[in-house]
């Protein structure tokens, strides 16, 4: 449709005067016209001029044509279906006549929208700018072609939870209709706090709750990682619908093992419990836990019973075990270091009496303890991550059959650091020990121990990146930070390092023997 | 046997004797010593009272603790070098002494903050004056505001060896032990009964001085805190350690 508008800007009295004008001027022109020319031709002539006349005066007025087209817009609506798994229910408790269950709550949704002879689907794409989704866990489009091929098969409904957020996406002047059977399991109970939906909901309920009877483990919360030692705790809740009167058994399993149990006594039809599970892990590693309750008499789906979780345990320090074979600066300065490092436990033994040692008091007025060995090397071994040998040789206090298990130790991953010593190495006998199969070094089994001669430790290429011996700034340089003006004169002997073993330091003999090895890495 | 053959005899096994090797000495050869006595020399006042104090300690060190230690004491001034290679260190003497540079006050506070030690000996007695004077002055120098405090019966320098209930030396001047502690570790031990004195011996092997009042259990007192304080400075709080607690809480509610 076109309008002619005139916009011209000229006010009206303007363009009276000017039409006035322009007519007086016409009749002055007729008038002068006839005393010369016929009367039909002076007519004519007017007649043209009176056209012309019009037509400057029309486009005084400022013509303006306007064509209007009027498209006629839909409002927005969106349409919500639940497509969780308890939209698989029936959506009837009472079966058909052939006994089978009924349709499932999304078949009554799909015949809803889809049959009939004009399908209320096709009908509100027709009236709206139709936008469907399914939702469950998360909301996606969907078109409405695929609506028959929809299955239920979310594994839960966080309605309250998407619910704004739809609201948000469909835009002022427009609407929801929400398909649901109304079984949320989402973090929100409730949409009280939230701010008010900026859209209307239309609500269509689909199944019925008489009849229905389910109980489920639902939101557990439970670490992802705990520290051995360290009790922690399992929060869940149980729901349970139509069992009002009934207890149920609550399992609480560590794979196949049973941990506790407990019974839930359920005092409603709309039933629901927090309840609070506490493990005090022993064991290192990844442990399997789960959650059960036995299925109940007319339960519908009995999937939801059942949760598995898995909890990575982890030492929450590092757990280190020093023998010393004497009190001396090494320990000294080891211990300080290490209980100055908050991710460190230190447990140490320091042999402060050899069994030449002789005391002018009783026993009763020292305090030395007993070693206990078999505590140590029997049964606290595996949850030490280092052991350190302090100058300390095994010879005066136990049978070498230990070392065995100090061996094991280090061949399941456990570290072993052989500080020296005169007790240390082949002095404290460890050529001919079980030990010998997992130092780095040779030994000779010479019972030596110490060489007179004056060295200067030197890192190697590895041992300047090794974190071990990468000390500090002077690392880089290639000495000892902790040493960094001194040669050592106290220097072990050690034949040559194993093969298959990274040398960190070596020092040169006086006699160009060549390099020895200081610390090793496998 | 006829006199002059049983003195051959008496003098040849005297000789062997001589010549067999000590046992100590032997175990000195073949091992490392691990702990050095080392005497702080300064300026003014007696810095030496008991010169042959420390040997009569060290030979009760090894000869009741797995400790391996040089027989005799070394002596450095706190400017010395090596300072940092002795972390044990005693101080001692009877009157004041001149106050210690502003170098000398850094070196020892360095040292005492990253892990050396210091026993501290009054051999005069006297609260307030003297050594004692000195002491406390150039401490509050190095440790501002940190002054001496008594340390508690259950503190770790009293169980590291022995379970003492008693501070010993040739006089009880002070019953209890002093310390300037710093977090957990309690770098400065001081002692005002005289502990070189009890522990020091002659040429001949006598006891320079009389312990009083409590006679020879006092001077053994003084060795077992000498010991004490030596494992304390080289084990730190090893005996405040849990496994320790029950056993040392047990013996010494036995022995109350």
């Amino acid at each position: 449709m076109k309008d002619l508008y005139l916009v011209g800007s000229l006010p009206w009295w303007v363009i009276a005067l000017v039409g006035l004008g322009t007519g007086a001027l016409l009749v002055q022109q007729f008038l002068s016209l006839k005393q010369r020319l016929a009367l039909g031709q002076s007519s004519f002539l007017v007649f043209l001029r009176t056209c012309v006349y019009i037509l400057l005066i029309f486009f005084l007025l400022g013509p303006a044509l306007v064509d209007k087209r009027v498209t006629k817009l839909r409002r927005p609506l969106t349409v919500l279906i639940d497509s969780s798994e308890s939209m698989a229910f029936p959506a009837s408790s009472k079966a058909t006549q052939d006994g089978k269950p009924g349709k499932s709550r999304l078949d009554l949704v799909r015949e809803k929208l889809l049959n009939g002879q004009e399908p209320l689907i096709q009908k509100l794409n027709r009236d709206y700018d139709l936008r469907l989704y399914r939702f469950g866990t998360s909301v996606e489009p969907i078109s409405p072609g695929s609506l028959s091929q929809l299955k239920a098969q979310d594994e839960g409904t966080r309605l309250l939870e998407l619910l704004p957020r739809a609201a948000t996406d469909a835009g002022a002047q427009s609407g929801i209709l929400l398909f649901t059977d109304g079984i949320t399991n989402g973090d929100q109970k409730t949409l009280d706090g939230t701010p008010a939906l900026s859209v209307p909901v239309f609500t269509v309920g689909v199944g019925e709750t008489e009849g229905f009877t389910d109980v489920r483990i639902a939101e557990v919360r439970a670490p992802e990682f705990a520290f051995r030692g360290r009790e922690f705790k399992i929060d869940l809740t149980v729901q349970a619908y139509g069992l009002k009167g009934k207890s149920v058994p609550l399992y609480f399993n560590r794979g196949k093992n049973l941990i506790t149990s407990r019974p839930v006594a359920i005092d409603s039809d709309s039933f629901e419990q927090k309840i609070t599970f506490s493990f005090n892990p022993k064991e290192l590693g990844t442990h399997s836990f789960s959650l059960s309750i036995p299925a109940q008499p007319g339960e519908q789906i009995t999937e939801n019973n059942h949760k598995e979780f898995k909890v990575d345990v982890h030492r929450d320090k590092i757990r280190v075990l020093t023998l010393s074979g004497s009190p001396a600066w090494n320990y000294r300065f080891l211990r300080m270091a290490m209980k100055q490092d908050p991710l460190i436990e230190l447990v140490s033994f320091v042999f402060l009496r050899t069994p030449t040692d002789t005391v002018d008091v009783p026993d009763n007025q020292l305090s030395l303890i007993p070693f206990p060995i078999d505590d140590i090397f029997l049964e606290e071994l595996k949850n030490f991550d280092v052991v350190f040998f302090d100058d300390f040789s095994h010879r005066a206090y136990f049978n070498p059959v230990y070392l065995e298990r100090v061996k094991d130790f280090v061949r399941d991953g456990g570290g072993l650091a052989m500080l020296g010593g005169f007790r240390s190495f082949d002095s404290g006998g460890y050529a001919e020990s079980a030990l010998k199969d997992v130092l780095p070094v040779e030994l000779d089994n010479k019972g030596r121990y110490q060489t007179q001669a004056t060295v200067r430790p030197v890192l190697t290429a590895s041992g300047k990146v090794h974190p071990i011996t990468r000390l500090g700034k002077d690392a880089a340089a290639g000495r000892f930070e902790s040493s960094p003006r001194r040669p050592r004169r106290d220097a072990l002997v050690c034949e040559r390092r194993r093969r298959g073993h990274r040398l960190a330091a070596a020092y040169h003999r006086p006699l160009r023997q060549g390099p020895h090895p200081g610390a090793h890495d496998r | 046997m006829d006199r002059r053959n049983f003195i051959r005899i008496v003098s040849q096994s005297i000789l062997a004797a001589s010549l067999l090797p000590n046992r100590a000495a032997y175990s000195q050869e073949k091992r490392p010593i691990q702990f050095v006595f080392a005497q702080i020399k300064y300026r003014g006042g007696d810095w030496n009272p008991h010169p042959l104090a420390v040997t009569p300690l060290m030979e009760e060190l090894m000869q009741r603790t797995s400790v391996e230690a040089a027989t005799a004491k070394h002596e450095v001034a706190i400017t010395d070098r090596d300072l940092f290679n002795y972390p044990f260190l005693y101080i001692t003497g009877k009157y004041e002494f001149e106050p210690f540079t502003a170098e000398e006050v850094e070196i020892l506070r360095r040292f005492l903050s990253y892990g050396g030690f210091l026993l501290a000996d009054d051999a005069l007695g006297q609260q307030g004056y003297g050594f004692d004077m000195a002491l406390r002055r150039e401490m509050q120098k190095i440790f501002p505001g940190n002054e001496f405090k008594r340390l508690p019966s259950g503190h770790a320098a009293l169980r590291s060896y022995y379970l003492l209930r008693r501070v010993g030396g040739v006089r009880i001047v002070n019953p209890n032990l002093e310390g300037i502690t710093l977090g957990n570790v309690t770098p400065v031990i001081y002692c005002q009964n005289d502990l070189g004195g009890a522990w020091e011996r002659d040429q001949l092997g006598k006891w320079t001085n009389a312990c009083t009042p409590g006679g020879e259990e006092q001077r053994r007192d003084a060795f077992h805190l000498g010991i004490n304080v030596i494992l304390y400075a080289m084990t730190e709080n090893y005996k405040d350690d849990l496994i320790h607690v029950p056993f040392i809480r047990k013996r010494l509610t036995r022995t109350s």
